[in-house]
């Protein structure tokens, strides 16, 4: 007879938790040999003491325990989520909203680098689906990191919504959000979006933020940063940046502001304008070569353009400053109101 | 399977899937090992899924109401269950509890004139 009973047990073995794996195989074993002792002392009694036992009275055993598989699932505590059903929802729409601000970044980035390349265009085809392919690889690897992570160590009751105050009163109840607490949703996966995009072209692909010229049929590309030293001001812009991103899927899940939401979108905020004028403030952060590209083509038409952009670029740069100065104000107010 | 007998089915799993610690608690007030409690079980007609069995007794062991040993004594080693003192307690609420679930829902399914018949809803 074959080692049957041994290869069961193995089977279930390699699905078991590693630290009760020897135990619950040893009493498996046990289990199955008392099940076989009975079961052919039954086929004695119908077929007479000198009845020997065959394969199939091991196999009707084997049987009746049911696949190593559905053995082994037992053993298992049943609660074994890599992300569970109270993080399901919102893991799905952070993925899509992720997915979809790379897909875009990528793509856009990808097709301006491949249009602008001097390399010819077959050999430069491929890069698109092989450049989304592997940054949605990424994004989908971080994403189910960070939530499984979350789900790991975070606490039961705090992934589960479930009040920590057991003396829980309707008293407790909170009102009804007023309409300027409540948290927009399409704006906020509209923020995720674009702090996304712009996190993948500033980071990879900084040179596609370019001056795109024709001259006497020949193209040029000049990168309108020096990518060294815009490199140097994107590691601190990247720390707000992702702070902008978890604040923003912080605020998905939360649905309503409160005042460390209204605070911290301001530290975000502000971080980010102050980054922007330092990096306007200094001269070095633009390619020197711009320069010498003026130089070559029609140059009362570019002083005419430079003119126009340096005005255009001061009032972008109010705006900007106007923008985040009322969003803090308007955040400081509310704070205040809903106190 | 039909749809009727399938759901039929399901309700019949998640009503016995209660009371199994129920059962098996209650005849482990002497120690047993695995397949002995099976046989006890059945014999009073509780069927009871051996890869669900050796499971559950290793949780209760856990949670601490089961004491078990390897007993070397016999031709092969087994591995013995008991109730402990923890064990006892819980074993006599849960005992507490079932007769009065077990009254209220007689109630409950008790037809109109009150003979304690269960009626038919056809």
């Amino acid at each position: 007879m074959k080692d049957w009973i041994d290869r069961y047990i193995y089977a279930v073995g390699q699905k078991l938790p590693r630290l009760q794996r020897e135990d619950i195989k040893k009493e498996l074993k046990s289990i199955i040999l008392d099940a076989l002792d009975e079961r052919i002392a039954n086929q004695k009694l119908q077929k007479g003491e000198d009845y020997e036992a065959t394969e199939e009275d091991v196999f009707a055993v084997l049987e009746s325990f049911g696949s190593p598989d559905e053995v082994a699932a037992k053993y298992r505590p049943s609660n074994r989520y890599l992300i569970g059903p109270e993080l399901y929802d919102l893991y799905c729409l952070l993925l899509c909203i992720v997915l979809g601000a790379v897909a875009l970044g990528i793509s856009i980035a990808t097709t301006i680098d491949i249009l602008y390349s001097p390399d010819p265009f077959i050999q430069q085809l491929f890069k698109l689906p092989m450049n989304l392919i592997s940054a949605s690889i990424s994004t989908v690897g971080a994403v189910t990191i960070i939530f499984a992570l979350i789900q790991r160590f975070g606490k039961e009751e705090s992934i589960k919504g479930i009040e920590l105050n057991k003396n829980w009163s309707p008293r407790s109840l909170e009102p009804v959000p007023v309409a300027y607490d409540v948290i927009k949703m399409p704006d906020t996966i509209a923020a995720i979006c674009i702090t996304i995009v712009a996190l993948i072209i500033f980071n990879w692909f900084p040179h596609i933020i370019a001056i795109y010229s024709v001259s006497q049929g020949i193209l040029s590309v000049t990168p309108i940063f020096n990518l060294d030293v815009l490199a140097g001001y994107m590691k601190y812009m990247n720390i707000f940046w992702i702070g902008a991103v978890l604040l923003n899927i912080y605020k998905l899940k939360a649905g309503k502001w409160n005042t460390f939401l209204r605070l911290s979108e301001i530290v975000v905020d502000l971080g980010v304008l102050i980054i922007v004028l330092m990096m306007t403030g200094n001269p070095a952060i633009l390619n020197p070569s711009i320069i010498d590209a003026a130089a070559g083509a029609d140059m009362e038409f570019l002083m005419k353009l430079g003119g126009m952009g340096a005005v255009s670029f001061r009032i972008f740069i109010a705006v900007i400053l106007l923008f985040t100065v009322f969003e803090a104000g308007k955040h400081i107010y509310y704070s205040i109101k809903s106190h | 399977m039909s749809n009727l007998e399938e759901i039929i089915s399901n309700l019949t799993m998640e009503l016995r899937r209660g009371t199994l610690v129920l059962c098996v608690m209650s005849q482990l007030e002497k120690e047993q090992y695995g397949y002995s409690l099976v046989q006890s079980l059945a014999e009073k007609g509780m069927i009871i899924d051996q890869s669900t069995l050796y499971p559950l007794l290793r949780r209760l062991e856990k949670q601490g109401l089961l004491d078990s040993n390897w007993s070397l004594d016999e031709n092969r080693p087994r591995r013995y269950y008991v109730l402990n003192e923890k064990g006892r307690k819980v074993l006599n609420s849960l005992v507490e509890e079932w007769a009065e679930m077990n009254n209220t829902i007689k109630k409950l399914l008790e037809n109109k004139n009150g003979d304690g018949d269960y009626e038919r809803l056809d």
